[in-house]
């Protein structure tokens, strides 16, 4: 499944030793610690990974008119994502040609051209050079298709989302999202009104790597009842020590995986569709999806998944506010890089666009109450993810060749095997504990970095 | 109740005594903060007390998208604050146990009367110096805050807190303290 092309190797240093010891060691379940907070493995994850792969950009919905533009981030890239007057999406690298300077200070705003407040130099919001000061006598012969904003060679789509590649020869979105695409449906196209973010992100910087918040949220079950043992203990959340009886490990190729949860087993036969409410529910159009992935959203609905390679989402419940009867939320995430073991967390939440106003509220204040920079949830992600890193600097660490396990679930550890009943699309594993969406999830990371840049 | 958001010269004339009254409670309430004393700290709040800190963007000058309507990081009544400090009792709130050693600076306060005799809009700038654990790095979260805060004969309770944060982008990795 892995869109691999060239398998030709840089001369062999630093980096592709690691990178060759991740390959031996993978199959034994084993990262080495090093991977977490490596220059080296910074700079060609940049390289390698966000420059080849669909990145997400962010939601439709937030740059609705023409002329609406975002300032968004492709690896450590700031770009401007703009609609122009056509209602054509564009994906631009946020420097000026002439000096560099940033066109696009603001995180959104509204304009049909940037002028760049160095020299003057003015491109339309598609990208092209439409003018300078003085351009009859400084710029007589210039050939302005040259000299337009560089533009991400593929945008698309998908569900209102907006993604980018910068790789020319990339695939189209839909091979690569793969069997991923799927059960985004699953999760995500329940009503033709689609979903939309309520506000812009919720940004926090993390000491954490942003490959911890990936695999974590590609299936970790596991950490719940321990990180996040508190939000039970206070009687927010119930059967934390039973939850990986009843996960199901979705691996769909490409380094996406999803993690499903069986409601009705764990709570009761309304537990199915995510705990959603009869409002709610009743507004789903549930004849948009297969047979196979109704039974998923009834029985094992996607509670968390990763798209690889840096983009997350979570549907939980919560009560909007203590005593208050708990709501479904969708929360988006972006783990995007920002140094060696470091990165900022944008965390977006979502709403069903059929809701009413006081759904929608309820919704964002459960949603914001558990994952946000202050959410009673993920603040303890934050601090549980900075060992790695540390790990990862640590010359005693190296010196012993560490490596973290994620050898859960594997032939001889467990229940878990690959279910072969499975019908729908990429692999399911089952029952819990495991991590197969983990492992799989650095086999693709690798099958990345080894591939030429 | 209204409250003027425009400051007016005439209800900016506030009594020296309350001024020295509500200086005390700011900085009561940031030494109880600062020593972990949520419980004394939650007496200090009216019981309808909302505390929001607003989503903030970089734009462009006097652009109304700088604070996106609806848009917030925390938006607590009481009893959603009560819970964070039930979970930070419980031995198993990670981000702030072991906690957060802080200092809050409290400075440039200025009061305003309300049409209501005993509400006042206080307005204060307030820098946290924040280290968790043994963190190397030293975390500032630098914000301003407008208080709606109600004076009574014997106390002083706080009725809205309204955090604007300097950063649009958290260099703290959360916010599992109050501000």
């Amino acid at each position: 499944m892995d869109h691999v092309a060239g398998m030709t190797k840089a001369p062999v240093g630093h980096l592709d030793a690691l990178l060759g010891r991740l390959e031996t060691e993978i199959q034994q379940g084993l990262v080495p610690v090093d991977i977490f907070s490596d220059p080296a493995v910074f700079e060609a994850e940049l390289d390698r990974i966000f420059a080849k792969s669909w990145v997400f950009l962010g939601f439709e919905s937030e740059i609705p008119n023409a002329g609406d533009f975002m300032q968004r981030r492709i690896g450590r890239d700031s770009v401007i994502v703009t609609r122009d007057r056509n209602g054509e999406i564009h994906v631009m690298a946020n420097f000026c040609r002439h000096r560099g300077t940033k066109l696009c200070q603001t995180d959104i705003g509204n304009a049909s051209h940037f002028r760049c407040p160095y020299h003057g130099w003015v491109f339309k919001n598609n990208g092209d050079w439409i003018g300078a000061p003085d351009k009859s006598k400084a710029y007589r012969n210039i050939d302005a298709k040259e000299w337009g904003l560089l533009k991400a060679p593929h945008v698309d789509s998908f569900l209102g989302m907006i993604f980018a590649s910068l790789d020319p020869d990339a695939p189209t979105l839909m091979e690569y999202l793969g069997d991923a695409e799927w059960m985004m449906r699953a999760a995500m196209d329940l009503h033709p009104d689609g979903m939309s973010p309520m506000g812009p992100p919720d940004r926090y910087r993390v000491r954490g790597d942003w490959k911890t918040g990936a695999e974590n949220f590609g299936g970790d079950i596991y950490h719940v009842g321990v990180a996040h043992g508190s939000v039970q203990t206070i009687d927010l959340a119930q059967g934390f020590d039973v939850l990986n009886n009843f996960s199901t490990h979705y691996v769909l190729g490409n380094g996406h995986s999803f993690l499903g949860h069986d409601f009705d087993q764990q709570f009761g036969p309304d537990g199915h569709l995510w705990y959603y409410g009869p409002d709610i529910q009743a507004q789903f159009d549930l004849s948009r999806l297969d047979p196979i992935q109704l039974d998923v959203v009834k029985r094992n609905p996607p509670i968390v998944g990763t798209i690889f390679p840096n983009l997350s989402f979570i549907r939980f419940f919560g009560p909007p506010s203590p005593g208050k009867p708990p709501v479904v939320y969708t929360s988006w995430r972006q783990w995007q890089p920002f140094a060696p073991g470091e990165m900022e967390l944008w965390s977006w939440q979502l709403k069903w666009n059929f809701m009413d106003e006081q759904q929608a509220a309820d919704s964002y204040a459960a949603g914001q109450y558990g994952f946000s920079s202050a959410g009673i949830f993920e603040q303890d992600d934050t601090v549980v993810w900075e060992g790695a890193p540390e790990a990862a600097r640590s010359v005693w660490a190296r010196k012993a060749s560490a490596s973290f396990n994620m050898q859960m679930g594997m032939e001889g550890m467990g229940a878990q095997t690959l279910d072969s009943s499975w019908e729908g699309r990429g692999e399911a594993y089952r029952p819990g504990p495991g991590e197969p969406s983990q492992r799989a999830f650095y086999r693709h990371w690798l099958a990345q970095m080894q591939r030429s840049a | 109740m209204t409250i003027t958001d425009t400051l007016s010269p005439a209800i900016a004339v506030v009594d020296e005594s309350i001024i020295t009254r509500i200086t005390q409670f700011l900085g009561y309430e940031a030494l109880l903060l600062d020593n972990h004393r949520l419980e004394e700290w939650t007496a200090l709040l009216d019981e309808n007390i909302l505390y929001e800190i607003p989503m903030r963007l970089a734009t462009r000058l006097n652009s109304p998208d700088e604070f996106p309507a609806g848009a917030f990081r925390v938006r607590d009544n009481l009893a959603m604050i009560r819970k964070r400090m039930e979970r930070a009792a419980t031995g198993e709130g990670w981000s702030e146990d072991p906690p957060s050693r802080t200092v809050r600076n409290v400075s440039s306060i200025f009061v305003e009367a309300t049409s209501e005799p005993d509400l006042f809009q206080v307005h204060s700038a307030l820098t946290v110096y924040r280290q968790r654990a043994l963190d190397r790095a030293c975390d500032w979260i630098p914000a301003r805050r407008k208080d709606i805060i109600r004076m009574e004969t014997n106390q002083c309770t706080l009725v809205r807190r309204t955090v604007t944060l300097a950063e649009t982008i958290l260099q703290t990795p959360n916010l599992g303290i109050f501000l």
